[in-house]
């Protein structure tokens, strides 16, 4: 196993993988680093890579005038940039870092052939991604129900 | 002299600390010691205005001061959060059951609160740093609105500074200057280093927070029976003979507010109560 197939075998992203799904992916990932206040997407730009978060924080953040309006924090285990994976493949909101920040950025624009060529594989990444959208759409929910002010 | 929880009894405040905007602490020395386990309640009386149950937030093993921390949501607690220092507080108590300090010796602790729902907690922070070396790692999540609605901010500056504490705050909402986590407070387990076989959990804040901070930590390998809540109900005696606080067959003034949550969990779902 590589550094980079080890890395990602690592993240929670990859718990349903299979280690040949692993090696695949490596192929197309290399380590990207951030440092604070570093704008690592921007809306309506293309998205063209995902990001499994290695260590740091980043925020997801929305250019609302006269200011940015911070939705959400996420930390080392999350994955960013789903935008990558649907049509129009651009983001949808901003990321930024927070702190100094160490990630796996895989290559978007050719994995996408790829889920289509191999369907089992396809399937296992978007069942990888949509256990993330499902826990995040979660945590949405609770987060829209202004708990505290109960 | 042990306190009669059928007498109010008067104290005088000898200090008061604002919490955040709508949250104060109130901390009064009663003439003899007051012995409490962590997670009890007292019912504090508001002269001419009623009496409301809230948590002792103060430290177990300091009896000689009695502290609650309230938020003012209504006539009581505006009038209760209103005294000053020289004040006078009216208490009756303690009542209810506690957290399972004992049961947790020996095990990891993971503290999950949100809001307000820190303070009854706090005694038992307070109790497990004074115990240090009965327990196993001991670990605390804290979720708020935003960065100015969190309760004890100079306690988890001081927890979080040690090496034997993790602390982890997360706000709904940050201002500007926030640079800390931002989201809900079940998104910070899987984040937080315990062995679910090992570890007690203990959660308050509101129903839906807890209910889904159990199914986050049962996700994380967690059994029910390893959870601990509170529940809160219409309290008024305090010692089970109104009825105001029932929940199913439970009186939560006696036989909680704490609860193991395989107890509660079953009535936790059923909407009508």
């Amino acid at each position: 196993m590589t550094d980079l197939q080890r890395m990602l075998a690592a993240h929670p992203f990859a718990a349903s993988l299979t280690d040949d799904d692993v090696a695949r992916l490596a192929e197309l990932a290399c380590v990207e680093t951030f440092v604070p206040n570093q704008v690592i997407y921007r809306e309506d730009e293309p998205a063209r890579e995902f990001l499994l978060l290695q260590s740091g924080r980043v925020a997801v953040e929305m250019h609302a005038p006269p200011g940015v309006v911070l939705l959400e924090s996420l930390d080392a285990g999350a994955t960013v940039g789903w935008s990558t994976f649907f049509p129009p493949y651009t983001w949808g909101c901003d990321i930024r870092a927070i702190e100094a920040t160490e990630a796996l950025a895989i290559d978007g624009v050719r994995l996408r052939p790829l889920l289509e060529q191999a369907p089992d594989f396809g399937l296992r990444v978007m069942r990888a991604l949509l256990a993330t959208v499902h826990q995040r759409l979660e945590r949405s929910r609770l987060h829209r129900m202004d708990l505290y002010q109960r | 002299m042990t306190h009669d929880p059928f007498i109010p009894t008067p104290h005088r405040i000898v200090e008061k600390r604002q919490e955040t905007l709508d949250t104060v602490t109130l901390v009064v020395e009663p003439e003899t010691p007051f012995v409490f386990a962590p997670g009890q309640f007292n019912m504090l009386y508001a002269l001419g205005r009623g009496e409301v149950p809230i948590s002792i937030s103060g430290d177990p093993g300091e009896p000689s001061r009695l502290v609650h921390t309230l938020r003012a949501v209504g006539l009581v607690t505006d009038a209760l959060a209103a005294l000053e220092v020289g004040a006078s507080l009216v208490v009756r108590g303690p009542f209810g059951s506690s957290w399972p300090v004992e049961e947790a010796k020996g095990h990891d602790v993971l503290i999950v609160a949100g809001g307000i729902g820190l303070a009854p907690l706090r005694s038992t922070i307070l109790h497990i740093l004074r115990h240090r070396e009965d327990y196993g790692r001991l670990a605390i999540l804290y979720g708020a609105r935003t960065d100015h609605d969190l309760c004890f901010a100079d306690d988890l500056h001081e927890w979080g500074g040690r090496f034997d504490v993790e602390v982890r705050v997360t706000v709904d909402r940050g201002s500007p200057a926030w640079r800390g986590r931002q989201g809900v407070v079940t998104a910070v387990i899987d984040k937080t280093d315990f062995d679910p076989a090992r570890t007690v959990a203990m959660v308050c804040g509101p129903e839906v927070m807890m209910r889904h901070t159990a199914r986050a930590l049962r996700a994380a390998g967690m059994k029910d029976e390893q959870v601990y809540l509170t529940l809160e109900r219409n309290m008024k005696c305090g010692i089970g003979q109104c009825g105001h606080c029932q929940l199913g067959g439970e009186l939560i003034c006696r036989d909680g507010p704490v609860y193991p949550y395989p107890r509660v969990a079953p009535l936790m779902r059923i909407r009508e109560l």
